[in-house]
């Protein structure tokens, strides 16, 4: 059995959320795969106030994204820089966010090749929505961690000792992430300034250096997660389908039973009568 | 105007009757037993005709209770067309087998529970051929990202 060319399969992954719930995120990511362009997509997130928006602008070069002491961003904001599509997300905060940020929050991270958590040095270890992201991350797909960035922004504003100490922490909470540091307002300073040494303290460069390496292998991270996607889905349709194979086999052996025990019902019914007309003589 | 015409019958039977037993008067007691005898066969008739009728009666009954408990275990109603067609299956004689049988899975395919079943084994037989369909779908998708 083959599928016919006009099977739309967008659509045919939509109604396989229906058929695999506990893979409906990992689904909507594959149809993310197959409409993805070729430029690669990064999608920056965080707590408000951590520095999405400023390392953003960093980034970019000038000020795209709003920066704010209040909660700004309240959309998926998506700009293209240098062949990179940038996505900046509402806050992780779990009191102020609503359905909807978090339905656009989701939406943005699993149209994402990159994703970078942005978390503000100063407010010391990973907190509690930053964890529960993670570890739904994680739930949804423990690859995740191989294209998930943690920045800690604003490294300017500690001491060299605290930002070890907080590192460390951080690496006890989440072992095996990669870590950037970086000060993005120190960076845009060098750059406007033309003082490399700020530029060069200011980790960004780094940080832009392990991107680039991870927008040179996009095209081949995108297939790997896909086919990595699709085994998954297949173990879980595959156990399904034998579940519902037994299902069937098991409500046509009841049916067939059902059947056998009337006529046999039909049967014995039947001599019992004629057993007794023939003890009464009636023929 | 029968009235004249019994008597005359009766007049006439007895006489003959008389006649009869007059005529012959060389075996007297044999001709009493005859009418005895007559009399006897009447009523054991009567009585095997009667003890036929209940035995028939009592059969009946028999029929109706295995009847009724098969209508009620494969919820067929007691009353009405099923009812009866479900009797008449039970006391189908050998050579309306075959008639019997049709009428029996008729029958059978009106009960609640084996339109239950009918229902069940398509579902899921539904199901599995959408989940054989996305299986399809992702071995397309595999081959797509090869």
């Amino acid at each position: 059995m083959t599928l016919e060319q006009s099977v739309d399969l967008k659509a045919e992954l939509v109604r396989m959320e229906e058929l695999l719930p506990s893979s409906q995120a990992n689904l909507r990511r594959l149809s993310a795969l197959r409409s993805s362009g070729d430029q690669p997509k990064i999608a920056v997130f965080g707590k408000y106030n951590h520095g999405k928006s400023t390392l953003l602008n960093a980034v970019i070069g000038h000020e795209v994204f709003k920066v704010a002491d209040k909660r700004e961003t309240v959309t998926v904001g998506e700009f293209d820089h240098h062949g990179v599509i940038w996505i900046d997300t509402p806050g992780l905060d779990a009191d102020v966010s609503g359905e909807d940020d978090r339905r656009a929050m989701t939406a943005a991270l699993e149209s994402a090749d990159i994703l970078c958590l942005v978390h503000n040095v100063k407010a010391g270890e990973l907190d509690r929505s930053e964890m529960q992201l993670y570890q739904q991350l994680m739930r949804q797909d423990s690859n995740y961690r191989s294209k998930l960035v943690l920045v800690l922004a604003q490294i300017d504003q500690v001491t060299p000792d605290d930002l070890e100490q907080i590192v460390t922490e951080i690496c006890t909470q989440l072992p095996d992430l990669q870590i950037s540091k970086v000060s993005a307002l120190r960076y845009i300073r060098g750059i406007r300034e033309d003082k490399s040494g700020f530029v060069k303290a200011s980790g960004m460069p780094e940080f832009l250096d392990y991107l680039d390496t991870l927008k040179v292998e996009v095209a081949e991270l995108r297939r790997k997660e896909a086919q990595r996607l699709i085994r998954k889905a297949r173990v879980e349709l595959k156990t399904l389908l034998n579940d519902r194979k037994n299902a069937l086999a098991s409500a046509k052996s009841n049916f067939e039973k059902y059947e056998q025990e009337f006529w046999s019902d039909v049967k014995d019914a039947r001599n019992k009568i004629a057993v007794h007309a023939a003890e009464l003589g009636v023929m | 105007m029968a009235i004249p015409w019994l008597i005359v019958g009766g007049v006439a039977a007895a006489v003959a009757a008389v006649a009869a037993v007059v005529s012959d008067d060389d075996s007297p007691s044999k001709s009493f037993s005859t009418i005895v005898s007559d009399e006897e066969r009447k009523q054991e008739n009567e009585r095997l005709r009667k003890e036929a009728t209940a035995r028939k009666k009592q059969l009946q009954a028999y029929t109706d209770r295995i009847t009724r408990n098969l209508a009620k275990k494969y919820g067929v109603s007691n009353e009405g067309a099923t009812s009866k067609e479900l009797r008449a299956l039970l006391v189908a004689s050998p050579s309306d087998q075959a008639i019997a049988n049709q009428r029996g899975a008729a029958l059978l395919q009106s009960t609640e529970s084996f339109q239950q079943h009918e229902v069940s084994v398509a579902s899921l037989q539904g199901e599995l051929n959408r989940l054989d369909f996305a299986m399809l779908v992702l071995e397309e998708l595999n081959e797509e990202f090869k």
